[in-house]
This record gives structure tokens, C-alpha cells and sequence, in this order.
């Protein structure tokens, strides 16, 4: 038997293939104007979770480039602080040198020794530098001042690293170990108390020459210590650099990933809107004439 | 012989007959939009010739025609159509409720956004990174518990989004269960006036076609079996069960299930579990495919909860370190429903609180693991070891709240929102397959049962030519009776 077709199955059809162009088209718009492949997972899965993925990804880069900032800011108030404090150092050495010279009266010497006591108290407020009031030389003891102004020596024990990650399972201390350099080689013998003599020394109107190796002592060790710091203001610099170029790369694959083709969504979008048209057309024609409209 | 008026008979039948079948073709034109409408046909049929065999018949040369008669209205439908298309029905009605939900939970999940779940954990991660930096700081603390308590609030709200989502879906199978409970009725209806009519003789057609419809719509809600009765009745059974017995019904209840709080199906008193259609979809929706998202949020939520309370206890707060150092082993999260005090965890993704001790203060948040000499305020160290949670690779166990495979928390929720995309894939795939099988037997079932206003208008032509070709005939006769009645026996007049 032949197919017999009536007006109600031309209706239907046409209805049915019209929605169907009618939700192509509007996956397309949806597409155009979010400017994303998939709005939700069933669109692809695979993609969606990807997505995820790279937001997520995305996230941690951007803590760890605030991380590697911070630690930048620490490090680097703590090298101009170093740099100050070799200033304070090179000033006390001249000092030692110039106290040799035997035509210097007592009173000149005592004079030498008040300055030398400025440069102490100096030294302490360089060794109780604090960054968003958080004292940098006091390892973890970030709320206690390391050198105590009425003593006049650095007290603090505490020479814990604070570590902070800066990559994935990556961690780096942000601070110097204040032990190092205001109680080097320990306790004893720190800076301060060996200002102490210096200036015991000059004030009883001796000269402090025999100070001068312990002071180079002091300035070589601070060297070493600023050398090991800049060596790890590279690295760090290194990984921000990198951390940078992930956040691009990251974003780039998270683009290729989810982002629609703009130029091919418009294209499917014209091709999609002259076969709605085609349909729409043909069934204007289909649809109107029966034999009804040529039986007089 | 013959009778003179034999010709005024038979052009009156015919004109009876083209008559009904003009009308039929009225009646077809009429209901062409109607919906479950068939076609229908009048049947005719040449009457007996004359003469009659018999003994004493007269022997005449040739049978003569006497005529037409319509002998029935017939209703054109085939019904393995129907067979078949209530066999598909039910497929998609199954696949359209599985769909519906799946959809709703994609939408509720809202995943990839910048407003998920995923972005407040990432963003709690980044709060703990944040008050490693700067432990002491009571922003940062703030940070901490804001971001935190943000993803308390959204494990809750899903929860609850799903748990309204099965509420509604609980009341759509009472819904559906009251319409089941009417087309029965109806059908059961109809069955009883078919009943009356057809041990008369007749074809209640309109009333098949009401009926048809009736099952039509059944069949998208449950598995229906249809199987012919005396006078034309039909019987339904729902998956074996008995339904529709010639003029009776059975009803079909729900009763809340005392241990789940949901509506459970009885049909004539008995238990009735839909395995097929919509009922079915909506009963797994209900049963299996929200329970199942609730279960992965709670194992979620309880782990990612129970991996940072762990470490919280171990660590101490800005209050340890001024009260001597000792950590006072606070939970972070706690169970909401839990008294106050309590070091409960949170039992799952609709009860998670922060412990209203950090609520209290943000000193009690513990940035610092213990250190033999005294904690220094500065140390971040467990600040450090909780944001590093994010990549702790958790080891699967056999609690029903372990992981089943070793993966991350992340990783288990991206499984989670994967999983819930390729199920709602799959049914959109299945339900646009059964649309379309649904919509090819339909398009079958029209071309053979569907009003052709073509057909009609032909059909009409033809019809309406035999009519006045008959009327044509009795002026034919007509005029010969006349010739018979005052033409003849007058010769020479």
C-alpha cells in the first residue's frame, strides 16, 4: 500500500523538525552569548569537569603568586635592612681604625664611644625591624620585639623558619634567621656585646683597635647571610616568573577548552537559520493548499 | 415478472446509501483535528437479486440487481499500531521523568560556575593559605571563618535543594497516581456504555477512539498490558496486576512508607512497584538518582570536614598560646544538630556548623601546631598543613561514608558533577530516541487512521455524483410511469 499522508502528519512533522531547528538555534545563541561551548555538564562532561579543573587551578596560581608576593616583600625589607645594618657595621669599623690613632685625646675617644653607643641603639632598632607589625628577625615570635632596648642585647632564642608555599608542596622560609646575625657566632659574642666592650673601652679612653677583627668577623658572616638571601630572591623570582607564565598558559587551556568557536557557531548559526527558513517556507506551501482550494 | 415501480426502489437505496456515506465523510471533515479521532468508512454492499431462488420462482432471463445497502460503519485502525506504540510510550514517558530530574540537579549543582561548591572550597583553601601568611592577623582569622562558613551554607543548601527536589517528586507520584486512578475510571466508563451498544448490532467507533485515547495516556505513565473483552470491552492489567476488568476498576492508593517518609503505590490493596514509564522514572528519581547525589554531597562534605577538624585539633589557637600552650582540641566543624559543647563531626552535608567556640572568637582558630618550648604566635605551621588538605590523596575504605577509590576531595566532587553530566547525556539521548520511535509509529498510526482532507473532498465529489446520479434515475422512471400511466392505450387520440 501506497503511503497514505495526511494534513495532520505534514502538520506534526513540520511542527517537530520546526522545535528541532528552533533548539539547535537556540544552543547556538546560547553559545554566542555566554561564549562558552558548555553551560552544564550534560552538554560534556568531560569538558565541564575540565573546566573545573582549570578554574580550580587558576585559583591556586593566583594564592601562590599573592604567597611569592609576600615573600618578596619580606625578603626584601630584610635585605635593605641587612644592607643598613653593613652600612652600621662599615661606620663602627672606621671608628675602630680611626680610635688607633694615638694622637686622639681621652675626650675624643669618649666621644667616639657615644657615637658608637648611637650606632648600637641603631643597630636595635634595625634588629626589631617589623613588617605589617610583625617583627622579621624574631623567627615564629612575630609579636615579640627580638631586641630587648632596655638590656641592649638580642634576647630572642627563636630561630624557627616561616614557611610559606609557593607552589604545589613547594614551601620557602620568607624570613632570615635573626640567630644568624645578631647572635653570631652565639649568645656571647653577639654584635651587641661586643659593642658593649667597644664602647666600655673607648669611654675608659682606650683605644678599640683590637675590636677590628671581631667586627670583620661580623661584617663577613652578614655578607654570607645577604649572599644566601639574594640567592634565594632569585629562586623565588624564578618561580613567580614561572607562576606567571602558568596563569597564561592556564588560561589558554582552559579557553581552547570551553570557549565556542565564535566564528564557527555564526557560521552553523547561518546555516541553522536558512534551513529554519527552508522549513518555514515550505511549510507555508505544504500546509495551505488542499483539494479543497480547487473544487468549485 | 417485474415490478413496474422495481427501479424507484433501488435508486431510493442508493440515494439512502450515498447519503450515509456523505454524511460519514461530514463526520470525518469535522473531527480532522480531533485528537485520537479515526476515520471512518461506510461499508456498502449490493442487496439480493431478484428474483428469489425458489420452486415457483419465475424464469425469467438474468438476476437483477435490486440495489445498495450500507451495511456497517467502519472505524479504520490498525491496531499493532497500538501495540506498538504504547510499548514505546512508556519508554519515553520512563526516560522524560529521569530527565526532568537529572536536569534539575544539574542546575542546582551549577557546576562549572564561578558560583559552585568548587569556587567556595577553592576559596577556603585560599583563606587557610592566607593566614599561614600572616597568622597573627585577625582579618585573615575573619577570612578564614567567612570563607568557611560559605561552604558550610552551600553543602546545607544543596542538601536542602535536593532534599525539596524529592519532596516534590514524592508529590508527583501521588499526582500521577490520582490521574491513573481517573483514566482507570474513565476507561471502566466507557467501557460500560460500549457494553450497551455493541450486543445491538452497532460499532460505538467514537467511543473506541475515546477509549484508545484514554490508554494512550495510560501507557505513558505504566506498563500497560490491553486485552479484548465480550462486547467490545477491554481489560488492563499494569505490569500483571489487575486494573481495568470489563466495567470495574481498581483503585490505586499511596501510603507513606513509615521508614522512608515516601509515598509507596498500592493497586486494588496490593503492593506496586512501577518497573516501566513515567511512574518508574519518577519512583528511581525519587528513590535512587537524588539519594545517590545527597550520599556523594554527605561523603563529601564528612571527609573534607573530618580532614580539617583533625588537624584543628591537633593544632592551638592565639587563646592556647596565652593560656599556656596546651591545645584545647577543638573541632572546626561540628554536627548542627548536635548540643551545644559538643565535639561531634558533622554527620553530613545538611549539618555542618562552625564550632560555635570560633564562632565566639577568632582567637580560637588554630594557626599553630605545638611546640615543645612554648608556641610562638608566629607559627603557621597549621595553617599550612590545612590548606595542604586540598591536596591530600584520601585513602578509600569500606564505610559507608569511606571513599570507594584513593582520589582528593576535589577530585571526588569533579567524579560527582562528571557522573551526574554523562547520566543526564545518557537520558537525554534515551528520551530523544523513544520521542522519536513514539513519533514514527504515531506518524504510522495517522497514516492509516488520520483524516486526509484530500481524501475527504474526493470521497465527497464521488459521493455526491452517485447521489445525484440516483435522483437522476428516479426522474428517469418517473418519467416512464408517466408514459406507462397517461401515454399509453391511446391510439389515434
Amino acid at each position: 500500500m501506497a503511503i497514505r499522508v495526511t494534513q495532520n502528519m505534514l502538520n506534526n512533522n513540520m511542527l517537530r523538525n520546526l522545535h528541532k531547528s528552533m533548539y539547535n538555534m537556540d544552543k547556538m545563541q546560547q553559545q554566542l552569548s555566554s561564549g562558552k561551548k558548555v553551560s552544564r555538564p550534560s552538554d560534556d562532561p568531560v569538558v565541564a569537569t575540565r573546566g573545573m579543573f582549570y578554574r580550580s587551578s587558576l585559583m591556586e596560581n593566583e594564592q601562590y603568586q599573592r604567597n611569592v608576593d609576600e615573600v618578596l616583600s619580606w625578603m626584601d625589607l630584610t635585605d635593605e635592612t641587612l644592607d643598613e645594618v653593613g652600612s652600621v657595621i662599615k661606620r663602627i669599623s672606621e671608628l675602630l681604625v680611626y680610635s688607633g690613632n694615638g694622637a686622639l685625646s681621652a675626650d675624643d675617644l669618649r666621644a667616639m664611644g657615644a657615637e658608637v653607643a648611637e650606632l648600637k641603639k641603631h643597630l636595635g632598632v634595625l634588629a626589631n625591624q617589623q613588617i605589617n607589625g610583625k617583627y622579621i628577625f624574631a623567627g615564629t615570635d612575630t609579636d615579640k620585639p627580638p631586641y630587648d632596648e632596655a638590656a641592649g642585647d638580642f634576647t630572642s632564642t627563636n630561630g624557627s623558619d616561616i614557611n610559606l608555599e609557593i607552589s604545589q608542596n613547594v614551601f620557602t622560609a620568607i624570613n632570615v634567621n635573626g640567630q644568624n646575625i645578631f647572635n653570631f657566632p652565639d649568645n656571647a659574642n653577639n654584635i651587641f656585646k661586643v659593642l658593649d666592650n667597644i664602647i666600655t673601652t673607648l669611654n675608659s679612653g682606650g683605644s678599640a683597635a683590637q675590636f677590628q677583627d671581631k667586627i670583620q668577623q661580623q661584617y663577613d658572616n652578614l655578607l654570607a647571610e645577604r649572599a644566601g638571601l639574594g640567592a634565594r630572591v632569585n629562586r623565588i623570582e624564578l618561580v613567580k616568573d614561572r607562576l606567571d607564565a602558568q596563569e597564561v598558559n592556564v588560561n589558554e587551556l582552559m579557553s581552547t577548552n570551553e570557549d565556542a568557536d565564535i566564528a564557527e557557531v555564526i557560521t552553523n548559526l547561518k546555516t541553522q537559520e536558512s534551513v529554519h527558513r527552508a522549513a518555514l517556507g515550505a511549510g507555508a506551501r505544504i500546509i495551505q493548499p488542499s483539494l479543497l482550494d480547487f473544487l468549485r | 415478472m417485474r415490478s413496474t415501480f422495481h427501479g424507484l426502489e433501488v435508486s431510493k437505496r442508493g440515494l439512502i446509501a450515498q447519503q450515509a456515506a456523505l454524511n460519514t465523510t461530514g463526520h470525518n471533515i469535522a473531527n480532522a483535528n480531533t485528537e485520537g479521532y479515526t476515520r471512518q468508512r461506510v461499508n456498502m454492499v449490493a442487496t439480493t437479486g431478484i428474483p428469489y431462488v425458489g420452486l415457483n420462482m419465475s424464469r425469467e432471463a438474468g438476476l437483477l440487481g435490486t440495489g445498495v445497502m450500507a451495511t456497517d460503519i467502519q472505524r479504520l485502525r490498525e491496531d499493532f499500531l497500538d501495540l506498538q506504540y504504547r510499548n514505546e510510550a512508556k519508554r519515553e514517558g520512563y526516560w522524560d521523568a529521569r530527565l526532568e530530574t537529572l536536569e534539575k540537579l544539574e542546575g542546582i549543582m551549577n557546576e562549572p560556575s564561578d558560583t559552585g561548591l568548587q569556587k567556595v572550597m577553592d576559596q577556603m583553601w585560599q583563606a587557610w593559605q592566607d593566614l599561614a601568611k600572616d597568622p597573627t592577623n585577625t582579618s585573615a582569622r575573619a577570612v578564614v571563618r567567612e570563607r568557611s562558613k560559605a561552604v558550610a551554607d552551600t553543602f546545607n543548601s544543596l542538601y536542602n535543594h535536593l532534599l525539596e527536589v524529592q519532596r516534590d517528586l514524592n508529590n508527583v507520584v501521588g499526582v500521577k497516581a490520582m490521574e491513573i486512578n481517573s483514566l482507570g475510571q474513565q476507561i471502566a466508563a466507557l467501557n460500560r456504555q460500549i457494553a450497551d451498544i455493541v450486543p445491538h448490532g452497532y460499532q460505538p467507533n467514537d467511543l473506541y477512539d475515546q477509549r484508545d485515547v484514554l490508554l494512550d495516556k495510560l501507557s505513558k505513565l505504566v506498563g500497560i498490558q490491553v486485552t479484548p473483552a465480550a462486547n467490545g470491552m477491554v481489560n488492563v492489567t499494569i505490569e500483571g496486576q489487575d486494573f481495568v476488568n470489563g466495567t470495574q476498576s481498581q483503585p490505586v492508593a499511596t501510603q507513606q512508607n513509615a521508614q522512608t517518609g515516601l509515598l509507596d503505590l498500592t493497586l486494588g490493596g496490593a503492593t506496586f512497584v512501577p518497573t516501566t514509564g513515567y511512574m518508574a522514572g519518577v519512583y528511581e528519581a525519587r528513590g535512587q538518582i537524588v539519594p545517590d547525589l545527597m550520599h556523594r554531597l554527605d561523603v563529601l562534605a564528612i571527609n573534607l570536614t573530618k580532614e580539617i577538624n583533625d588537624l584543628h585539633r591537633t593544632g592551638v589557637s592565639l587563646q592556647d598560646i596565652k593560656n599556656g600552650g596546651a591545645s584545647s582540641d577543638l573541632p572546626f566543624f561540628v554536627d548542627a544538630n548536635a548540643p551545644a559543647g559538643s565535639k561531634e563531626y558533622p554527620k553530613g552535608a545538611g549539618s555542618i556548623a562552625i564550632n560555635p567556640a570560633i564562632l565566639a572568637s577568632l582567637d580560637a582558630i588554630a594557626a599553630a601546631q605545638p611546640e615543645a618550648s612554648g608556641t610562638p604566635a608566629g607559627n603557621n605551621k597549621n595553617a599550612l598543613a590545612i590548606a595542604a588538605i586540598k591536596f591530600k590523596v584520601l585513602q578509600p575504605g569500606n564505610g559507608p561514608y569511606d571513599l570507594k577509590e584513593s582520589s582528593t576531595l576535589d577530585d571526588y566532587y569533579r567524579y560527582t558533577i562528571g557522573q551526574l553530566g554523562i547520566d543526564t547525556q545518557e537520558a537525554m539521548r534515551n528520551q530523544q530516541n523513544a520521542e522519536l520511535i513514539v513519533g514514527t509509529i504515531d506518524n504510522q498510526r495517522q497514516s492509516v487512521s488520520g483524516v486526509s482532507i484530500d481524501d475527504e473532498m474526493a470521497d465527497l465529489v464521488k459521493f455526491q455524483h452517485a447521489y445525484n446520479a440516483s435522483a437522476r434515475v428516479i426522474t428517469s422512471v418517473d418519467e416512464i410511469l408517466d408514459k406507462i400511466i397517461n401515454g399509453m392505450g391511446r391510439v389515434g387520440l
